[in-house]
């Protein structure tokens, strides 16, 4: 809101004293929402909600002179989410501001399962009294959590009167966050606190060396900080533990880019970065360089090449002396522990050739190949389990890392392409691309994976056109039999679009399906005892599958009803079913079961737009309902109808 | 059509006595002057001249006024020689960017545009592609401050038409209500890694999501890897986009651990069998699953 006062401020001192050809136009909003069932979903992203209603204001200005363009907008004022933006140039000095502000839901999400077709929710996720929430927020409704997101940008450059070739910029870029959340933990809900703030300081330069190269160099200076007030959560009503906070930190930025055009047709590519980012409590410090370096060059008319390079490491240095408590009990420190002495640090260097022919207008072929090498030093060190674990047959002793996180991993990516321009003035595009690797990085991540697509465009007659794509991919883990794990995707995609000078109308259908198996290891042990280590093994299942489906089908259409207004629709319906795997675990024994997921997503709009001739003056009349219906859990559905209008006026 | 047809002619004249002496097409061409081009080309320049990119390029780059048009198309004597004939050699003259491929149509824009988010253009995944700055952009007829030809959003998904249907899903970045725009996370104009902001892919989450950045004592190795190797950015059937749901994302890697909490139940209870609902998500302990300074385990 202070960039958006600065700058409203800025426009007004300004455009008067430089223009010449002054424009505005302001726009005065009536907004009026039903609403009904859970919000956080239908609405993630706005507050506006109940019996919601809103009077907002909008403008938009430009002021233009012989060596000055002033433009400054603003939306939503007097909304609670406003927005703005403002340009302004006086030649050499150029000016640039905006804020935005959102809102972002975090409701608590109900959970549940099907049994024996039946849906039973959750009823053990306990909404807590005061006490989980130190006696602040004792009626809060986390069904209704959210926080405010304002983010704000602003940055001056100068450009050297001289040339013109030379030009230095600062900026500064702000993200704030600040409200609540939901959280659970151990089936206890409950509501935290968001107050985060990060912010960028960017200084820089770019230069343009002779007629063919530039260089450019930005320094960024960033820092973190969560100031939320520490919230205590609980595992067992006796036993506390205190929400972390997320680490402050401070972050600086060095890079440099180049460019050259040496020669007709050739282009060389390059840039360097350092980025060290240090934890301001825990002293951990992760440092890294990045560098780039590609060339392009077209042979001719027909044949292009991209050779590129690139080349990263990153470290962390660790603070030995960083001790924590372990726990907090009745705010007393149980015991404390130190941090990680030996976290992984990574290499990365990845070589890329792409080349593309171009045989003829109609026909013309792509081809690929990208090496991707990673080198994980201390991976393997790692320790991911604090207790003996059952794995395989066998018992993996306590600290013992086993959870891979591959060493060295290398991938070899291959793709090829064509685009084929066929009768009637279709246009056909079809792709490969493999990837070959000789470990994964995780266990879940494939080995071997093939990937087909195929787009499809067609002018059908007159002013319809069709549109279609296809996507398969396939990709398995081939090398580790601990899990198996393959993943499966295919989408398909089909649209027609009319248009002709009166009426536009268009359709269409998308489709998504994704699976994947894995086998899977429950219950191997409890963290509270070794005990079930022995008592309890863990049970292997097979090819367990995971998978959901995607359907969203959208329609628009608008129509000009005579020559003052104009009528638009659209619709979208998306409906999203997935199955989830679980093992159940009952005194007398395990059960393998699926937990469905069934969500539909209906969200329509009317509007009516008239613009009276020789007239300043413009409206827009709009209605809109959106619906989130979770049909299995109804906790989770919700629904709005809107009905705004807008009134413009021309200055 | 008769008096456009007159101004053509007349413009040819003009470029005609500019050049007296030298109307070879063998010979190379001059500059003429904005007024010539726009005798012919005046709907272009009356659009070019109510752009931002007209009004400041020419001030901030020291361009005179009357060099405008040439200073991206080239000396025009040739060209506006040829009166419109295509078959004259001349007329071919001429650069239009527009129908420039690779480097040679990019090279027009550099001569002005030097910024760091462009500098990686030429080596970048669009213009491997085919692509050039006129695909994105229309310097004559663009909208708003970058010139663009339609939104940010649209003119993407023009091309990425998978991306868009998964942005309708149920978990997604606001990108359809209008609060974030592609180029959030992504430079069009080529990035140190692919077409990304940052140079890698959790320094590009980063900016937004820089709660989760650390780097923290214990560190969740797949996370500091990748975001990607749980998440997917543009949309997912699951809550926060994630990839699978819990707990079967979590077991794909972690073997034998505890997804099922040990607890006397019944079959025949269906709500004793809830009850194991508890901690069926395993977020629901691992709270700090992006990286802890307390736990080992991320718990808390």
């Amino acid at each position: 809101m202070r960039i958006l006062i600065a700058m409203l401020m800025m426009a007004a001192t300004a455009s008067p004293l430089m223009a010449q050809d002054l424009s505005a136009d302001a726009t005065l909003n009536a907004l009026v929402k039903q609403t009904d069932g859970n919000q956080g979903l239908v609405q993630e992203y706005t507050k506006q909600d109940g019996t919601f209603k809103v009077g907002s204001v909008g403008f938009n200005a430009a002021a233009t002179g012989a060596k000055t363009y002033l433009n400054v907008s603003a939306a939503g004022l007097g909304s609670g989410e406003e927005s703005g933006e403002l340009s302004l140039n006086m030649g050499t000095l150029a000016i640039k501001a905006s804020e935005n502000t959102m809102y972002h839901r975090q409701p608590y999400i109900k959970t549940g399962m099907i049994a024996n077709g039946t849906f039973y929710i959750n009823t053990n996720e306990k909404i807590t009294d005061d006490r989980w929430n130190n006696g602040k927020y004792n009626t809060a409704n986390v069904m209704d959590e959210s926080f405010k997101r304002t983010e704000s940008d602003m940055s001056v450059s100068y450009t050297c009167p001289k040339t013109g070739d030379y030009s230095m910029h600062v900026g500064q870029w702000e993200e704030k966050e600040n409200g609540d959340a939901a959280t659970k933990s151990s089936g206890k809900v409950m509501q935290t606190y968001v107050d985060r703030s990060h912010k960028l300081l960017d200084l820089g330069f770019d230069a343009k060396l002779g007629d063919h190269g530039a260089v450019a160099y930005d320094y960024t200076q960033g820092s973190f900080s969560d100031d939320a007030a520490g919230v205590l959560i609980s595992t067992t009503a006796s036993f506390y533990w205190q929400k972390a906070k997320a680490p402050a930190f401070r972050m600086d930025m060095h890079g440099l880019a180049f460019r050259s055009q040496p020669l007709k047709g050739y282009s060389v590519t390059g840039s360097v970065m350092s980025r060290t980012r240090e934890a301001l409590v825990s002293g951990y410090k992760m440092g890294s360089y990045t560098a780039t370096l590609g060339a392009a060059h077209r042979f001719g008319e027909k044949l292009a090449v991209t050779v590129k390079g690139y080349g990263r490491t990153e470290t962390i240095t660790e603070n030995d002396n960083f001790w924590f408590m372990n726990s907090v009990k009745n705010s007393i420190p149980s015991s404390t522990k130190q941090g990680e002495t030996s976290q992984p640090d990574k290499t990365n260097f990845t070589g890329e050739f792409m080349a593309k022919y171009d045989l003829s207008d109609k026909l013309g072929f792509s081809l690929g190949y990208k090496l991707d090498h990673n080198y994980n030093r201390h991976a393997g060190t790692e320790i991911f389990t604090a207790s003996q674990t059952y794995i395989d047959g066998g018992y993996v002793a306590a600290n013992t890392q086993y959870n891979e996180f591959a060493r060295k991993s290398t991938k070899n990516i291959y793709t090829a392409g064509a685009n084929i321009r066929l009768p009637m003035d279709a246009e056909l595009g079809l792709g490969y691309k493999a990837v070959r690797a000789n470990k994964a990085m995780f266990e879940s991540l494939p080995t071997t994976s093939d990937e087909y697509n195929a787009d499809f465009y067609m002018p059908i007659k007159g002013s319809l056109s069709f549109i279609g794509s296809a996507m398969a991919m396939n990709g398995k883990n081939e090398k580790s039999n601990h899990t198996n794990s393959n993943d499966h995707q295919n989408s398909y995609l089909a649209g027609l679009e009319w248009n002709n000078e009166k009426y536009n109308a268009g359709a269409n259908y998308a489709f998504d399906q994704t699976s994947s198996h894995s086998d899977a290891y429950y219950a191997g042990y409890s963290p509270w005892g070794a005990a079930y280590v022995v008592t309890n093994p863990p049970v292997r299942v097979l090819g367990e599958l995971y998978q959901y489906k995607n359907d969203t089908i959208g329609l628009h259409a608008s129509a000009k009803l005579g020559s003052e207004c104009v009528l638009m629709g659209d619709s979208s319906y998306t409906r999203s079913l997935a199955k989830s795997p679980v093992l159940i675990n009952f005194a007398d024994g395990y059960v393998t079961d699926t937990e469905p997921s069934d969500i539909r997503m209906v969200n329509s709009g009317l509007n009516l737009k008239y613009s009276p001739k020789g007239k300043n003056l413009s409206a827009d009349l709009g209605v809109r309902r959106a619906q989130w219906n979770d049909k299995l859990n109804s906790e989770n559905s919700g629904w709005v109808n809107s009905a705004s209008l807008s009134l413009s006026t021309k200055f | 059509m008769k008096l456009k047809n007159f101004d053509c002619i007349v413009a040819a004249l003009a470029a005609l006595v500019v050049c007296a002496g030298a109307a070879s097409a063998q010979q190379a061409a001059t500059y003429v002057g904005s007024d010539t081009c726009v005798a012919c080309h005046s709907e272009q320049a009356a659009a070019y001249n109510k752009s931002l990119h007209g009004k400041t390029i020419p001030l901030v780059k020291k361009i005179a006024a009357d060099k405008a048009c040439e200073t991206c198309h080239g000396a025009g004597s040739l060209h506006a020689a040829a009166a419109g004939d295509k078959t004259n050699p001349g007329f071919a003259t001429i650069k239009n960017p527009a129908k420039q491929k690779g480097s040679d149509a990019s090279a027009v824009c550099f001569t002005c545009h030097n910024q760091k988010k462009v500098m990686l253009w030429d080596t970048g995944t669009h213009a491997a592609k085919g692509l050039t700055c006129n695909t994105c952009h229309s310097v004559h007829n663009g909208n708003g401050s970058k010139n663009l030809k339609k939104d940010v959003n649209a003119l993407c998904y023009d091309c990425h038409k998978g991306k868009k249907a998964e942005m309708s899903l149920p978990s997604h970045h606001p990108l359809q209500e209008g609060k974030m725009t592609c180029t959030g996370c992504h430079n069009p104009h080529g990035g140190a890694l692919g077409n990304l902001n940052g140079e890698t892919v959790n320094e590009t989450c980063y900016k937004c999501h820089s709660d989760k950045a650390g780097p923290y004592a214990h560190e969740h190795a797949p996370v500091a890897e990748n975001c990607g190797n749980c998440h997917k950015p543009h949309g997912s059937a699951n809550q926060n986009l994630l990839k699978q749901a819990q707990p079967y994302l979590c077991l794909r890697c972690h073997k034998s651990e505890h997804s099922v909490p040990v607890m006397p139940s019944s079959r025949s209870g269906f709500s004793n069998k809830v009850l194991d609902l508890v901690k069926r998500n395993c977020y629901d302990c691992h709270k700090d699953i992006h990286g802890s300074d307390s736990s080992a385990g991320f718990g808390h």
